[in-house]
Parts: C-alpha cells; structure tokens; sequence
C-alpha cells in the first residue's frame, strides 16, 4: 500500500481525544472525528448547483476585467505612490471580484481544490506577473545583479571566492550554480530571459509548500485554503524574485513542512512546568499549565525515514550554500520545534549547526574573514536595528510615507487577526504550539542583525507562514464555524482591506524598480566599448548594470562616496579624483531609475546628483559618449585639466 | 494482459520520456521554444518527481511541491559539486540528472506493472 500523503493530523475540540494516535505508513490517523467535507451541513442555499458555478463564474469575470485593464496601463506615467497609481479601475474590480469569489468558494461544500486552485494562480499572476507583462524590461535593479553571477559562472564554469565586487554571491553559490544550470540548458544567453517570471512560479510553490505545512496541523479544509489566500494578500515583502532568498524560503517552508508532517512529536527537552512555579504563578499559569497533547510521530518504515532524513538534509545543504540569513532562522526553528517536543528529530538541530559552521569556515570563509565588521556589527544592537529597517518617513516624499504606512498597516491586521485567532484556538484548547513557535522563533533576529536595514522585514516574512494559520483560524476556528454569512461578509472586508494595503506595498517602490529599456541600452554600450578594469561610477546602486562580464569593471555609487559627509562647493572633482585611478577607461552615467530611487530613499542632499551632472557636462574632463532620454553616460578624459584647486571637496 | 496501467505507470513514463528528450536537446544543440520548454520541464520536476516514486509516494499536488524541491535540491549541489570542483559541464549535468531520472522512474515503472501482474494474476483465480 502506497505512503499515506494526506496523513493529516487530527484536530478536534478536545485536545486529547485523539492525541497520540499512532499513524502508520498504510493509514490516515485514525480520527473519530470527521473531517471538514464530511460534515453534513444543514442545506443553506435553495441554488447549492448556482452557488457551486458562482465562484467559476466569478473567476472568469476577474481575470476577463485584469485582460481588460492591461491595455490600459501606462507604466512611464507612475507617481511617487508606484504601480498602482497607474493601475486603471477594471484592475481594481478584477481583484475585488477576486477576493469575493474566493470567500465564495471557501463556502461552497464540498470544497473544490481545483476552483480554490486556480483563484491562487490567477491572484498571483494578476499581483505578481502583472508588471512583468507591462514594463519594459525586468522589475528590480538586484535582480541584473544576480544575472550577472550566473553569467559569470556560465563563462568560468566556477566562482572566484575573493572578487571584489558581488563577492557574498561568490560565496554562496548555490542559488547562482543553478541559476546557470537552468539558463545553459534552455539555451539561453541570460538569466535575464526568464528571471522576471520568478515571482509567479516562486508564488505557486509557496503555496503548495504552505498548504502541506498547514494540513499538517488541521483537518479543516478551509483553514489551510485561507491561510495561503491570506499569505498572498500580506506578502509585500519583494523577496519572491530571481533571488536566493526565494529559493532559500522555498525549501525552508518545505522543511517545516517535511518535519511536522512525517516527524512531529518527540520527547520534549523542556517544558513549561519546568520553570519554577512561583514564576509560573501568573496571570497566564492557567493557560500554558494547561496539558498540551502529546504528538506521536508516525510509524515509518526505515527506507522511508533515511529518504526523509536524506530529503531534509539535502534541503539544508542548499539552503546554507546558497544564503545567509535563511539558515540560521530554520536552525533557531527547528531546534525550538525539537525543545518542546513537536519534531522527533533530536539530533537534527546539532547536524544543521555543523553544516552552517563547515560553510562559514570552508567555502564562504574569505567573504567572513573580510567582513567581519557586517556580519557582528549589529549584533545586539536592536534599538539601531529597528530604526534601520523602518523607513524615515520624516524625509520620505509624502506618497512613500503613505506606502510605508501601508506595509506597516498590512502586518499589523495580520498580526491582529492572528493574535485573535490564537485566542479562539486557545479557549478551544487547540492552540497549535509547533505554529506559535514558528511565530516566535524569529523575533530574536531582529537584535541579532539588521541584515542591510531588512531585518524587521525578514522576520515578518519568516513568521508570515505561521501568522496566516492563527489569522485564517480567527474565522474558521474550528470544524464547521465561520459559515454564518456575517462571517462572510467580515472575510471580505477585512481580505478587501489586506489587499489595498498590498497594492500600495508591494507596488510602492515600483517608479524605480522600472527599468526603462534606454537603461539597459546604454549599460550594454558601456561595456560592449570600453575595456576591461574599467570604472564605472553610477548615481546610485539602482541601475540595471552587472548583468554581464561584471568582473571586467570597478563600480562606485555617488550616494556611496557621498554618503554622510558635505559634497564642498564643486563636488565633481571629488569624483575626479576617483576617477583618475588605475582605471583604462573610467565612466560617469547617470539613469532615471537611479535618480527616481535617489529621489524616493531620499538617499543624497538635495540636488547634489543634478548638480554632479551640470558639473560633468560642462567640465573638460568629461566627455558625453551617450545620450538617451533616461540614460547619460560621460566618459573621462585623463590628463584634461582638473577643475580649480580651489574647489577642493568638503570632507 | 494489463489493461489499465493508469497513472502510476505513465507518469513515471512521461517522466522518463523527458529526462531523455530534455537531454537530447541539449546534447544536439536544439535551439528555440522546445528546447526552452524541455529543459524547463525536466529540470523543475522530473528529477525529483522520479526519485520520490522510488518511495511510493502517491500522484498528487503535494508530490509534485515536493517534486520541485527535491528536483532543485538535487540540481543545486550537482551544479555546485561542478562549481566548486572546477569540472563545470552542462552536457554532463544533463546526463547525469537523466541518467538518474530515468534509473528512478524505471524502478517504479516495474515495480508497478509487477504489482499490477500480481494483482490480475490473483482476480484471475478469484474469477
């Protein structure tokens, strides 16, 4: 008899009615409780054939009003307030007939996994595939960046481990290494080709990772269905891309999902009874004191286990070789998950800190040895974290405070509607402690790293999966509630709301993450004419450069070489000075995508871009070599005199 | 006879019949949509989709995610393995990821059709 996939675990209003049900290869756990489609509900709709159709005709509707509105988009015309300021009305309308039709279809018995499917697909084409349709070119500056590696891995067939530009990606090569397998065998030149269709595909796997972590935890089968719904409308976070991190959060997510699924349970190493009772003695002893069930793992035959064992291990390897952060937040999970006994696998924390070490102190040592200062600098320093990773909203244009309202608004009734989920699980006695932990189990991050001013950013999106199990389970807290159509209307309203504040967070920063095709134009000119050691100063760290034979050129940003001290009363012979290095040939370009990030970060002192530019267009040491309408390149002439001495550059 | 072999037995033949088209078309330098769209295919969920056949997983949506994981678990640290080992080859990628695509899925094909010999061996002494 085959393996049992859907070997779900029960979840009854009584927690230890069928706690420690052993499960065997051969069966499901035996339950004496039905699961959610065997309920018999009492008949609500004279119409259940029309109410069944509504939902598919609801879906037709929405992607036939997205189609409608794509004609209709002018991405050139965005404001400060991105994408979704150019987004005509019969886009708005496909979302919101979107939203209400997946309510619908969530109250439609039994539920149907391929129409629920489907509005998953369709919603993460129209959110995330939506600009790739419409621009120009790929969305995200980064994303030519991380093109560039694997173009380099395509043309050396290896990474070189101490470059000098990029070089962390030398390090962990893993996402990269494969990057270049894919590209190479569909016979493309450039990762590029496909690269900006990664949000759609990265979006599709989450939520099949996610529902098989979720019906691992219940046997409500709507409660996994809105969890996925959920975790698309508050997945802001722009790290769905051609990007490690994608990759990384993939196999995480399958982690989690391998271990509560197939090893769950275990002897817990501790316990809350374990603290002292004149500690426990408090407002919330009644709560934790309270017997949680114990989780039997199921009976695996030892072919099966070592092919999940070796499963788990193989996701590990690529995780830790392919980023950084990532491997740390699945050790600090699962070995919380292995402490209180909700993952069988004692040993595996201990194997999973061994791999992390080898990689820090084998393959990626140059990149630690050489950056010591970034990855310890803000350890413990959470009040610098915190205030890193939220946006100034004091010297932000006023549309990207807006949008930084936003992304805070989103996670906030996320973690309302999961705080209030958690508190109807818990008076049923079911509270889920493995997805409590994965809540918890990031926030120390937030002290330990700011990770390039993302760090709150990323301990949202670690503890997301988890926070739309409690959200989803505020309206659906148990087998056979949240059918009253007062609960629906509720569902619609709030997902209504959740989904506005996507749009203004996940489009926000989209006037720069628009790469205009003149961009790229005068980046190929750049390299394709100039030799190889070239410099290459760029405004900011925003232009879609690198993207092939990176390694041939040095690059410098403005912002960077301006980054807090005075620009002097002629700051291009600053940036002279700079250029008059060991370089053969050293260039100045200038794009919008640059001076739009410039603008929206509000990264530099007012006008000191512009200022450079007039300067370099007017000096005789610069000569314009190309001219588009978003794109000026100046080459430098060595040996043309410099500006005055007098103008010598503040400090 | 065995009449209805059903998708136990053609999917890990679809399977099987892509690792070696996919990899034809690398070795033979076909260039295009085909090419694109074969190496795609194989590469995301072939290999992964074959080696958990192996363990009798069944047909289903959670095999095919686990499938894509595996499938780039497994692509990820052969490519790395080239990398770091300085041997970077895409013809002996390919070969190696069919080669273990097919090895896979063949075990699982015979291991069904004796299954299913089994089975109708025992219905015809029934009947």
């Amino acid at each position: 008899m085959p393996f049992e996939w859907h070997s779900l675990t029960p979840d009854t209003g009584d927690p230890t009615s069928t706690a420690g049900v052993p499960v065997t290869e051969a069966d499901t756990p035996v339950s004496r409780e039905p699961t959610d489609s065997q309920v018999v509900y009492p008949r609500s709709s004279p119409f259940p054939l029309l109410r069944q159709r509504v939902p598919f005709a609801l879906l037709v509707l929405a992607i036939a009003l997205w189609a409608t509105s794509l004609s209709h988009i002018s991405p050139s015309h965005m404001s400060d307030y991105g994408f979704t300021s150019v987004l005509p009305l019969s886009f708005f309308l496909s979302v919101g007939v979107m939203i209400g039709g997946y309510v619908l279809a969530l109250r439609v018995r039994p539920l149907s996994a391929p129409i629920l499917w489907a509005y998953n697909v369709v919603f993460i084409v129209v959110i995330r595939g939506t600009p790739q349709i419409v621009y120009p070119a790929v969305r995200y500056s980064w994303i030519y960046k991380h093109a560039g590696v694997v173009d380099y891995i395509m043309r050396h067939g290896t990474v070189d481990r101490y470059i000098s530009f990029l070089g962390i990606y030398h390090n962990w090569p893993g996402f990269f290494a494969l990057g270049a397998l894919y590209t190479e065998a569909a016979g493309l030149t450039s990762a590029l080709a496909f690269a900006g269709w990664s949000p759609i595909f990265m979006n599709i796997l989450y939520t099949g990772a996610l529902l098989l972590l979720m019906r691992s935890e219940t046997r409500d089968e709507r409660l996994p269905w809105l969890g996925v719904w959920l975790f698309g409308l508050a997945n802001w976070i722009g790290q769905d891309t051609f990007a490690p991190q994608a990759l990384a959060y993939f196999l995480f997510l399958c982690m989690i999902a391998v271990c509560r699924r197939w090893f769950r349970g275990g002897v817990p190493l501790w316990e809350w009874s374990m603290v002292p009772a004149r500690v426990r003695a408090g407002r919330f002893s009644s709560f934790f004191d309270r017997r949680i069930p114990r989780e039997y793992p199921p009976a695996l035959s030892a072919p099966y286990r070592v092919a999940l064992i070796g499963m788990l291990l193989g996701f590990f390897v690529v995780i830790a070789s392919s980023h950084q952060l990532t491997p740390f937040l699945t050790l600090g999970l699962i070995t919380l998950l292995v402490l209180c006994g909700h993952c069988s696998l004692r040993w595996l924390p201990v194997v999973m800190a061994a791999v992390i070490a080898i990689w820090l102190l084998g393959p990626a040592f140059p990149w630690v040895s050489a950056n010591t200062h970034t990855l310890f600098g803000s350890l413990l320093t959470l009040d610098a974290n915190v205030q890193g990773s939220l946006k100034n909203t004091a010297v932000v244009p006023f549309a990207q405070r807006v949008v930084a309202y936003a992304a805070r608004g989103s996670a906030l009734v996320i973690l309302l509607l999961a705080s209030a989920g958690f508190m109807r699980r818990r008076h049923d006695g079911r509270w889920k402690p493995a997805m409590a932990i994965g809540v918890i189990a990031p926030l120390p991050w937030i002290a330990l790293t700011s990770y390039g001013s993302e760090g709150i950013d990323r301990v949202y999106y670690f503890a997301l999966p988890f926070l739309v199990f409690y959200a989803a389970s505020a309206f659906y807290p148990q087998i056979g509630s949240g059918r009253s159509v007062r609960s629906g209307i509720a569902l619609t309203t709030i997902t209504l709301g959740i989904a506005a504040t996507l749009l203004l967070a996940y489009y926000g920063l989209d006037r720069m993450n628009l790469m205009p095709r003149d961009e790229l134009r005068a980046v190929t000119y750049v390299t394709a004419t100039s030799p190889a050691g070239s410099l290459l100063v760029t405004a900011a760290s925003n232009d879609p450069i690198q993207f092939h034979d990176y390694e041939h050129f040095s690059y410098l940003a403005l912002t960077d070489m301006f980054y807090n001290s005075k620009p002097g009363t002629y700051p291009l012979s600053r940036v002279i000075s700079v250029m008059q290095g060991p370089y053969p040939s050293a260039y100045l370009m200038f794009t919008t995508s640059s001076a739009i990030s410039i603008h929206l970060y509000a990264d530099s002192s007012p006008g000191l871009i512009p200022r450079i530019e007039a300067e370099a267009s007017t000096s005789p040491a610069f000569r314009l070599v190309y001219r588009s309408s978003h794109a000026v390149v100046f080459q430098y002439q060595p040996g043309v005199t410099s500006p005055p001495a007098s103008h010598s550059p503040g400090t | 006879m065995i009449r209805n072999v059903g998708p136990a037995v053609g999917l890990p033949f679809l399977v099987a019949l892509c690792a070696a088209a996919a990899s034809l078309a690398v070795l033979a330098h076909l260039a295009g949509a085909t090419r694109e769209v074969l190496a795609f295919t194989f590469l995301l969920v072939c290999p992964g989709y074959a080696l958990l056949g192996v363990w009798k997983q069944k047909h289903n949506l959670q095999r095919l995610v686990l499938a894509v994981a595996v499938s780039v678990t497994v692509e990820a640290i052969v490519s790395e393995v080239m990398v770091y080992a300085r041997i970077w080859s895409l013809d002996g990628a390919m070969l190696l990821l069919a080669a273990m695509t097919i090895g896979a899925a063949s075990l699982d094909i015979t291991r069904e059709v004796f299954s299913l010999r089994r089975t109708s061996a025992e219905t015809n002494v029934l009947e």
